[in-house]
């Protein structure tokens, strides 16, 4: 579990002011569930991802990964470990010269033996769907193959969480509708815990836990079903609903009542058939 | 146009070449500079051709892909033919001003420019055929004995390796600001050198911009996937030297001696 208590932090800016980024933030990540966190630019979101892995470590407050507190000390090695990260610009995070150098190179990092490198790099390949590009250069890979080589370069260093920080905003539809299902595979499949931070609502409808920032803090969190049927707060800070929600809403408004809120195409269309 | 550089475009083949260790290709590579830098007269060229043609053909590189990389470097080559041709003092076919094209001056001209040819597709070889990690796995070995010096080779040789693995896409990226800055007007085909020149600062300064943002993020990620320099660090595919490695690095040295040896003699 990664416990989070009195988190706070600030950026200082040039003319020696402190920007708050971060307020109070208290949350639990437990093993193995599929946490969203979503809230609209500049609310904090990269910031708080960033802390996850000791990338900033806490100017005031706690962090704990699996019972190991966050701090400048040689345990930050061991929590990145844990801990894997991937970035929004595939370009920018793409370290070898081909997909299986770039698997290899967190691996090197860590110290694993070169004998045992080549079945790992398959093996994380073959989870992302990736294995027949092994040899590929990045940019002769789409947006999409991108960032799922980029998980599988997390996935090699058998870490027990992934945070994301908006790995689908600079893809196509398609691309991001792979990179949604590793993710969902990959917890699924070996549970392993994964926090994704994004701002397209309708990939955070199957998380167990959805958290929304505003300002530096979490506004709501809980279960995607209660976050989403909080609709006035969440357009007061400037975020959307699903596309189901959506059309739920379109669909009272004409006199047409479903029900409780609505978050998949699969419930809508479930509901929509047992009206008739 | 701007897309066909080469170097750092790595080609993957199976073949002998690509299979050598990054070392012996390195130092066959500096040891061909060596060596063509004694060539003293032209027909002896047809030896360095015979040797390249043999080395392209061995690596299954198509020599299109080759030739495309000496495109970039054609102003130096056109700028050699004119510094050699006007500049060197000899038998006056043409003159103009102070500019004096002599018959030396031509000799010498063809023959620069056939080195610098050579020296490009040669080296152009060990880019093609090693890919930028192997490459600098190879020049960080090459550096390894100087760690005593404390020369930083792992550093050397890791910012070397991004520094390949960026140009393609720093090239795609110069290539759309070019488009975009082009869609909005801007000309670079047209005018003088200085209005060509002035034309590419609406490209450099975004380059650069996202060049710097890259190289943060870029630290970022390699942070976050626990580098921390050559502390405890293994390696992927640790090479060893092969006899063939063993041989190809005998018959270069030999060859590079001999060369050496009989320019100095004769
Ligand atoms: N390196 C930095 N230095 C100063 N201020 C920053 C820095 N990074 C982010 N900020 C500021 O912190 C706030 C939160 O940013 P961020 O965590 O990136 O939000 P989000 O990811 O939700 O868009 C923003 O107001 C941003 O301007
Ligand atoms: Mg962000």
């Amino acid at each position: 579990m990664i416990k989070i208590s009195n988190l706070n932090h600030r950026y200082m800016k040039s003319n020696g002011k402190g920007v708050i980024t971060l307020e109070d933030i208290n949350l639990n990540i437990e093993k193995g569930s599929f946490v969203s966190i979503i809230g609209h630019n500049g609310s904090g979101k990269s910031t708080f991802a960033k802390h996850l892995n000791g990338l900033i470590v806490p100017q005031s407050g706690k962090i704990e990964v699996d019972g190991i507190q966050i701090k400048n000390d040689d345990n930050i090695w061991k929590i990145r470990n844990m801990v894997g990260m991937v970035f929004q610009n595939p370009d920018n995070q793409f370290i070898g010269g081909t997909i299986e150098e770039d698997i290899a190179f967190g691996l090197e990092n860590i110290g694993v033996p070169g004998n045992e490198m080549e079945d790992r790099i398959q093996d994380a390949a073959l989870k992302v769907g990736m294995e027949e590009y092994l040899k590929r250069p990045p940019h002769k890979l789409s947006g999409g193959q991108k960032q799922r080589s980029a998980i599988g370069a997390v996935l090699a260093m058998q870490p027990e969480y992934i945070v994301l920080d908006e790995p689908t905003s600079m893809l196509d539809p398609k691309g991001r509708q792979e990179v949604i299902e590793v993710l969902r595979k990959r917890n699924k499949e070996d549970k392993i815990t994964i926090i994704l931070i994004t701002h397209y609502m309708d990939e955070v409808v199957y998380s167990d836990k959805v958290v929304v920032m505003d300002k530096g803090r979490i506004v709501i969190s809980g279960q995607p079903k209660e976050v989403f049927k909080q609709k006035e707060m969440l357009l007061k800070i400037g975020l959307e609903l699903p596309k189901a929600a959506l059309l739920q809403d379109h669909l009272k408004k004409i006199g047409v009542e479903l029900g409780d809120c609505l978050l998949t195409k699969e419930e809508l269309v479930r509901k929509i058939w047992e009206l008739y | 146009m701007i897309k066909d550089i080469t170097i750092g475009q790595y080609i993957y083949k199976d073949s002998l070449v690509h299979r050598l260790d990054p070392r012996t290709k390195i130092i066959v590579s500096m040891l061909f500079m060596i060596g063509i830098f004694f060539i003293k007269d032209y027909y002896e060229y047809i030896y360095v051709l015979a040797l390249t043609a043999i080395s392209i053909y061995l690596s299954k590189i198509p020599v299109a892909k080759i030739l495309k990389g000496l495109k970039p470097i054609l102003p130096l080559i056109v700028l050699t033919i004119i510094m050699n041709a006007f500049f060197t003092s000899g038998e006056v076919i043409f003159q103009f001003l102070f500019f004096k094209l002599t018959i030396e001056g031509l000799a010498l001209a063809a023959f620069m420019s056939t080195r610098i040819i050579f020296l490009i597709i040669f080296t152009s070889l060990l880019t093609l055929t090693t890919s930028p990690i192997n490459l600098t796995h190879g020049i960080e070995g090459l550096l390894n004995p100087l760690k005593k010096l404390k020369v930083p080779a792992h550093e050397i040789a890791m910012m070397m390796s991004i520094a390949l693995r960026f140009i393609p896409t720093l090239i795609d990226e110069t290539d759309k600001i070019m488009k975009a800055q082009k869609a909005r007007g801007a000309d670079f085909e047209s005018g003088n050198i200085i209005k060509k020149t002035k034309s590419l600062i609406p490209v450099l300064i975004p380059l650069f911009i996202s060049a710097f943002t890259r190289a943060d993020e870029l630290a970022m990620a390699m942070e976050a996937r626990g580098y921390r320099g050559d502390e405890g660090r293994t390696r992927f595919r640790e090479q060893r030297l092969q006899l063939n490695d063993y041989l190809i690095l005998l018959f270069f040295l030999v060859l590079t001696i001999f060369v050496g040896i009989r320019s100095v003699v004769f």
